[in-house]
């Protein structure tokens, strides 16, 4: 078999076992088992902990987008609907994408690392000896707090890109500020909000399954735990680029944008 | 060579009409595993009586705590029978094998504390995922263990702060708070100096006497072994080469047995 096909393969048999996984998950949150303590804590981390990473990849996107697309529709003689243009990129896809993929670095990494030196210490062991079933005290926690997590921060940063294609734009450039609002209004809507979440929760569903199938499935000391990590954020941030064209195209004809 | 091997006592695991020392609580029965190509255990039958230390002794990757996570379920034989308690964990699915891994202990080889945790809430752990509510209650008893430890001063700490002996005595005192049947021992001293070794050992004798829980403990220290068995047996190849007494183990003139029990590679130099 050439390399291309045992990749593939890998791929498939990853892709199972994080379907399982999520399975395993999605029984123990239908039978409740969910342990609130927990989930708070992990609220705590990703959502509270994920702030400064948030805002500054927000806020920076939506000025330098601003600066770009100015110089552009200016040329044109519209560079006063730059403000829309630019929230409409960040509801729709800068918001989302940028986010999850800081989130997959931020939050992704430390969960397969966590879990994988869980793994490799015993500790995960330790808790099935104790009758304590891993997916329930460490998968589900995680899951349901990035559930609600990623989409407040994801809004979260959509209001900063916006906020900074202001500075930038109406500060900065000088665009009147009712032009710039007017088109700001024009261009997005709630349901474009609304766009950006629904990809960042499917975004933040993959980011927690990968790194946690990740952790679970780490052997050999602290090479694997390295290992672990590594594959977890590339995997995670490659299927949030896949099915990003997926979920669009998915959306668009459901929100009426097409 | 096979000396003393235990007699099978056909259907004896678990049945009720069995008294005393001859009720077994764990039992072997004729358990291969292989992991990747190796073969681990080929064939692997003993057993251990209600109450009683039996100290499973053998080179390094002989197979002897492969032989402990079975006991919980940790790992599934290819074939044989695992019997806790009259339960064949073997044939259970992961999700079944709580009630069983509730009635053991188990003390992992680096501890296996929880980063995470302070000491008192690693010890804690047990109690409240059981349901025990009342934090007050918790407490004493966190208190009791980390005393039968020697480590009640040190609640407050984390599993980072603790030296390796230190560490092996909190994994010990989470393994007995919940009053388990049975502790599974995975090499109590290895990486102690010879007083926290003692130390140990001395804990193991206490915890059988105050308990009386049976115990099941895998080592290479002949010294702990000696001084902590009731029975000793000896993994070689994959399958038990020797059961019996420690004394009967140290009057023992196998070359293997020996050279075993001395400490004695058979190289010159």
């Amino acid at each position: 078999m050439s390399s291309f096909g045992r990749t593939f393969i890998a791929l498939l048999e990853l892709l199972g076992q994080v379907a399982a996984l999520f399975g395993e998950a999605l029984m123990d949150i239908a039978r409740g088992r969910i342990r609130i303590r927990q989930t708070c804590r992990q609220i705590l981390s990703i959502g509270a902990g994920s702030q400064s990473v948030v805002v500054v990849t927000g806020a920076f996107t939506g000025a330098v987008f601003t600066a770009q697309v100015y110089g552009i529709f200016k040329d044109l003689q519209v560079e006063n609907a730059s403000g829309g243009l630019v929230s409409l990129a960040m509801c729709r896809e800068l918001g989302p994408v940028l986010v999850a993929l800081m989130i997959t670095g931020r939050v992704g990494a430390a969960i397969a690392a966590e879990i994988g030196t869980m793994k490799v210490t015993e500790q995960i062991d330790a808790l099935r000896a104790m009758a304590v079933e891993p997916v329930e005290y460490l998968v589900v926690p995680r899951l349901v707090a990035m559930m609600i997590s990623i989409p407040l921060l994801i809004a979260e940063s959509i209001a900063f890109g916006i906020l900074a294609a202001y500075l930038v734009g109406v500060v900065h450039y000088g665009i009147p500020e009712a032009a710039f609002m007017t088109h700001v209004n024009n261009y997005t809507d709630p349901a474009d909000i609304y766009f950006g979440m629904i990809k960042g929760f499917f975004f933040g569903l993959i980011i927690v399954m990968v790194a946690c199938q990740r952790g679970l499935t780490t052997e050999n000391g602290a090479v694997g735990v390295g290992r672990s990590t590594t594959s977890a954020v590339v995997i995670a941030s490659l299927m949030i680029l896949i099915s990003n064209f997926f979920l669009t195209m998915l959306l668009t004809p459901l929100f009426g944008f097409d | 060579m096979r000396q003393n091997e235990p007699e099978p006592e056909p259907g004896a695991v678990g049945r009720p009409g069995l008294e005393g020392r001859l009720k077994s609580f764990i039992e072997f029965d004729r358990v291969y595993k292989k992991i990747g190509e190796q073969e681990i255990l080929r064939g692997v039958s003993l057993k251990v009586h209600e109450g009683d230390t039996l100290v499973v002794i053998g080179y390094s990757g002989a197979g002897k705590s492969v032989m402990l996570r079975h006991v919980l379920g940790l790992m599934k034989p290819d074939s044989g029978r695992v019997v806790v308690d009259g339960v064949d964990v073997a044939a259970l699915p992961e999700k079944a094998l709580a009630p069983t891994r509730r009635k053991i202990g188990m003390l992992f080889q680096n501890g296996a504390l929880f980063d995470s945790m302070s000491v008192a809430r690693n010890v804690a752990f047990p109690l409240q995922e059981r349901g025990m509510l009342r934090s007050k209650e918790i407490d004493e008893k966190v208190e009791q263990s980390l005393e039968l430890v020697g480590l009640a001063e040190h609640m407050k700490k984390m599993p980072v702060e603790l030296s390796g002996g230190m560490r092996k005595r909190v994994a010990l005192a989470r393994a007995i708070i919940s009053e388990p049947r049975c502790i599974l021992y995975d090499e109590p001293t290895a990486g102690l100096d010879p007083v926290a070794a003692d130390s140990i050992d001395h804990l193991i004798r206490r915890l059988k006497r105050k308990l009386g829980v049976t115990s099941l403990v895998v080592t290479h220290d002949m010294k702990s072994a000696r001084f902590i068995a009731d029975q000793i047996a000896m993994l070689r190849d994959g399958q038990i080469y020797f059961y019996g007494t420690p004394q009967a183990l140290l009057a023992s003139d196998d070359p293997v047995l020996k050279n075993f029990v001395d400490g004695k590679s058979g190289e010159t130099s």
